[in-house]
């Protein structure tokens, strides 16, 4: 049967130009030649802009006129261009999965200067397509009902700034919280967000109750914004952090200026100041980026509230880019602020006050504040396993791409805002925030229907042997174990058509459906000719 | 060191042991018990609670005409035995246990009892003279470094190990090897203990040679296996009747890749390839079946050599694959069988083996 209907297929191949990209680079009519003889190839044709309004009419016509089954499109990369000729496909009433894409331009025209060599490589790409897309078998695209109401774990400025954005009448957000209070870290900090209780009012929605009984709601996406701890520097005993008095970190003074008074344990107010920056650095393996900022920030509530005091920053690196913080620092150290930097640095106490030396060098001060490193969260390892969110350097949640895609995660449907998935300024945090709303805003809406991924895995009932390889590699969740039968199954709305399962099962039970055994084979003949 | 229980073996090992089953069985202690024995065929494995039955039992049968570890999952695929002790040799302990990694048995319910293996002799051989038996052996099973449990060579799923290299003639030691084993053990009430240096020392010599002997044995194959023309012609009298596969205690596919479709083209698209080529060998998917195999079940070849011994046409596949299996096995430091808790190499992501080929 199968068999049958390889036989009468009818191949349409197409070369786009791609103006003088392909058609300079190599002999098309060439490549035209070689491949009109194969077996099922009914047309083979060159045109030399497939992209354009024109060529989208003329292949969507060829489709017709032809009666074409199949077609194979020699062009770009489908990165750029697969979808608009998938659409084309349906233009023309063809399942769009029956389409197969030559990538003539990026991996042939622009990386080989040799047009011979450009000519027969493009002839063994064009032939690979045009058997692979003999197997290729109709694919259905499914729609999902969707849920527009998000959860936001997490009550720092992160998840308020996208459960702000987020909420609308006609969507409902959930934040969650553990503690009493909104606002996380920053809310500590009095220059960031000295109105942050008039926030709390506005924002805190129905979701904080922790004596209740657990409640279960349904979203559609989730924000995950909570956040990130601080180094404990009593862990490193050369600074003293809980046994030489006087040495605070840089949010016990924040706490201190809240309250209104910068002072010694004693009561009396500080002559000599000295910053200490890096404070775990070289342990956590990265830089925090928000520190040296920090640094600056906490010397000039000093020289604000006690003018008289020396005020002095052992730094390794300075690390202030940007054309608002480097004015900020330039000020600073105007203002008095004396900058040293030193490899190492160790505090002992001699006469009630402080010693530092740095580097062999010898520096006496009332007060030592220190700049913690921002570390993951003890939370983090829980929401981990909780959304299938993987954990990457420092033990912070990973974003799906580290430059392309800094939102989203491999889990479809949860978002990362904020420090959770690393250090980040306020700015950069409301940043992430917003664009994570803005991905659920485009893609959750409410009354519109999700498509979800045709090309995916699926896994044959008769060949699984309840092996279980393919659990163990799958990154979405989306295979389960049947054990009334004794099989593995697909979900395939989970399912992102990575392939592992495919490639892991020894028998092949476990098939992509648009990467098959056979596809990947003849694919691999031509190619590897 | 360990001390191990010293058990009358004057009418032989296999008597011996028996007894001890019969023992084990008439306390309760399993509900059954799974060992060779002697049929008039030749040998079989057994499942059985029948005591009279056992005065046949053979614990190093001369052949292994199926290995253990397939037998194991015939019996417990579809979910657990009652509890049973099973008798056998250590490559088949060992394919039992990489096949409980693949779901394919489950041993919650067995105790393993394994022996000090002196290897089987070829198939052919004992159906040509059955006095060949201990004369003639399994070229793997001449090399093999791992037939007993000692160091290197232990393995986590053994209760306990009846020991007889070293050992008196007229005497077998038990010596436990899991806490359960010690257990079982002190039920019995055997009254005499006796150390285990001698045993130990005999397995090292034995090892030590045998390290020696398999190097020495497998240099040539191992200069054959480096290159694609020397598989090729290794393999090239092979007949495809894929016997290799049907024998092996780790082949677990329901169908076989090699037996899909994939491989087979239409007349057109070999008649293109013949075209484009020059010429094409009819057929030529033969290197492709050994390659698969060796790619799907190398990390787990338990260097049985039942493969080889099934082979109509002599091809030495068991060694082949044995040299392939102990340099992909040293890749991901996994020995086969040794810890069920340890996961199959291809069954896990490292974070660090992402980049490891990149940065090659």
């Amino acid at each position: 049967m199968e068999k049958r209907h390889i036989m009468d297929r009818k191949i349409g191949v197409y070369v786009c130009e791609c103006g003088p990209n392909i058609a300079d680079a190599l002999d098309i009519d060439r490549v035209i030649e070689a491949v009109s003889g194969m077996e099922n190839v009914a047309v083979v044709e060159r045109y030399k802009l497939m992209c354009s309004p024109d060529g989208k009419k003329y292949l969507a016509e060829q489709i017709k006129e032809h009666g074409l089954t199949h077609l194979v499109v020699g062009a770009c990369s489908p990165k750029q261009h697969e979808a608009t000729f998938m659409a084309v496909c349906e233009e023309g009433g063809m399942n769009p999965f029956l389409m197969q894409m030559a990538n003539l331009r990026e991996q042939i025209a622009w990386i080989t200067p040799d047009k011979e060599k450009a000519t027969e490589r493009a002839i063994r790409h064009m032939k690979a397509a045009i058997r692979r897309v003999r197997y290729h078998a109709p694919l259905e695209k499914k729609e999902i009902e969707c849920n527009p109401d998000v959860l936001v774990i997490g009550g720092g400025i992160a998840g308020m700034s996208a459960a702000l954005l987020l909420s609308s009448p006609d969507r409902k957000v959930f934040l969650v919280e553990k503690n009493e209070e909104l606002g996380g870290m920053v809310s500590r900090c009095e220059k960031l967000f000295p109105d942050m209780v008039k926030f709390f009012g506005n924002f805190v929605v129905t979701v904080r109750e922790k004596e209740s009984e657990p409640r279960e709601f349904k979203v559609g996406a989730v924000v995950v914004a909570t956040g990130a701890d601080l180094f404990d520097p009593g862990a490193l005993a050369e600074y003293g952090y809980g046994k030489i008095k006087n040495v605070v970190t840089a949010s016990e003074l924040e706490e201190m200026n809240l309250k209104g008074k910068i002072a010694l344990e004693d009561g009396k107010e500080p002559k000599s100041v000295g910053i200490i920056h890096c404070v775990g650095r070289k342990e956590k393996g990265y830089c925090s980026e928000v520190c040296c900022r920090v640094g600056i920030k906490i010397s000039r509530y000093l020289k604000e509230k006690i003018p008289g005091a020396s005020v002095t920053q052992f730094y390794q690196d300075l690390c202030i880019p940007g054309s608002v913080a480097q004015a900020f620092y330039e000020e600073t150290r105007n203002a008095g602020v004396e900058f040293v930097c030193t490899e190492a640095v160790k505090l002992s106490e001699s006469d009630k006050k402080i010693q530092i030396d740095h580097d062999g060098k010898l520096a006496t001060v009332d007060m030592v504040v220190l700049l913690p490193a921002i570390e993951a969260a003890e939370s983090t390892s829980e929401i981990s396993e909780m959304l299938g969110v993987k954990k990457g350097k420092g033990e912070f949640l990973t974003e799906e791409h580290e430059k392309i895609g800094p939102v989203t995660t491999t889990v479809e449907g949860v978002f990362l805002a904020g420090t959770v998935s690393g250090p980040k300024t306020v700015r950069d945090t409301v940043s992430q925030s917003e664009a994570a709303a803005g991905k659920i805003l485009s893609s959750l809406v409410p009354g519109r229907k999700l498509e979800t991924e045709a090309r995916t895995s699926k896994i044959s009932e008769s060949l699984c042997t309840g092996c279980r390889t393919c659990l163990t590699v799958c990154c979405y969740s989306a295979i389960e174990y049947d054990e009334s039968r004794g099989i593995c199954t697909v979900n395939e709305v989970l399912c992102k058509g990575c392939g592992n399962c495919a490639a892991a099962c020894p028998s092949g039970a476990a098939t992509h459906q648009q990467f098959t055994q056979i596809q990947i084979h003849r694919e691999m003949m031509e190619v590897l000719r | 060191m360990k001390e191990g229980y010293v058990i009358k073996a004057t009418e032989g090992a296999s008597k011996a042991v028996a007894e001890l089953l019969k023992s084990l069985l008439e306390k309760n202690i399993f509900e059954a018990v799974l060992v060779p024995v002697r049929t008039n065929e030749g040998y079989n494995y057994v499942l059985t609670e029948n005591t009279d039955l056992l005065n046949k039992a053979e614990i190093m049968p001369p052949v292994m005409s199926v290995q253990g570890g397939k037998v194991l999952q015939a019996l417990t695929r579809h979910g657990k035995s009652g509890k049973i002790a099973a008798v056998m040799r250590m490559c088949e302990i060992r394919a039992a246990v990489e096949l409980s990694k693949l779901e394919q048995t489950d041993l919650e319910n067995v105790f393993f009892i394994s022996v000090d293996c002196n290897g089987v002799i070829p198939l052919s051989d004992y159906l040509e003279d059955p006095s060949n038996a201990g004369k003639k052996f399994r070229p793997l099973c001449k090399i093999c470094t791992s037939f007993s449990v000692v160091g290197d060579e232990e393995v986590e799923a053994v209760d306990i190990h009846a020991a007889t290299m070293g050992v008196d003639k007229g005497q077998v030691l038990l010596i436990p090897m899991s806490p359960d084993g010690e257990e079982t053990l002190e039920k019995l009430g055997i009254d005499e203990k006796q150390d285990t240096g001698n045993w130990v020392k005999e397995i090292e010599k034995l090892r030590k040679q045998r390290i020696a002997a398999r190097e020495k044995a497998l240099a040539e194959i191992k200069e054959t296996v480096k290159t694609l023309n020397g598989l090729l012609e290794v393999f090239s009298r092979c007949i495809e009747c894929h016997n290799c596969r049907s024998v092996c205690p780790i082949c677990y596919c329901r169908l076989c890749f090699s037996d899909k479709e994939t491989f087979r083209e239409t007349g057109g698209e070999y008649l293109d390839r013949a075209q484009a080529q020059g010429v094409m060998k009819c057929t030529d998917e033969l290197l492709q079946f050994h390659l698969g195999r060796m790619s799907h079940m190398s990390l787990s070849c338990v260097s049985c050599g039942m493969c080889e011994d099934a082979c109509p046409v002599d091809i030495p596949v068991g060694q082949i694959f044995s040299v392939v299996a102990e340099q992909s096995q040293a890749i991901f430091d996994y020995v086969p069988g040794k810890s069920s808790d340890e996961a199959q190499p291809l069954r896990t992501f490292e974070l660090d083996e992402l980049t490891e080929v990149e940065d090659k």
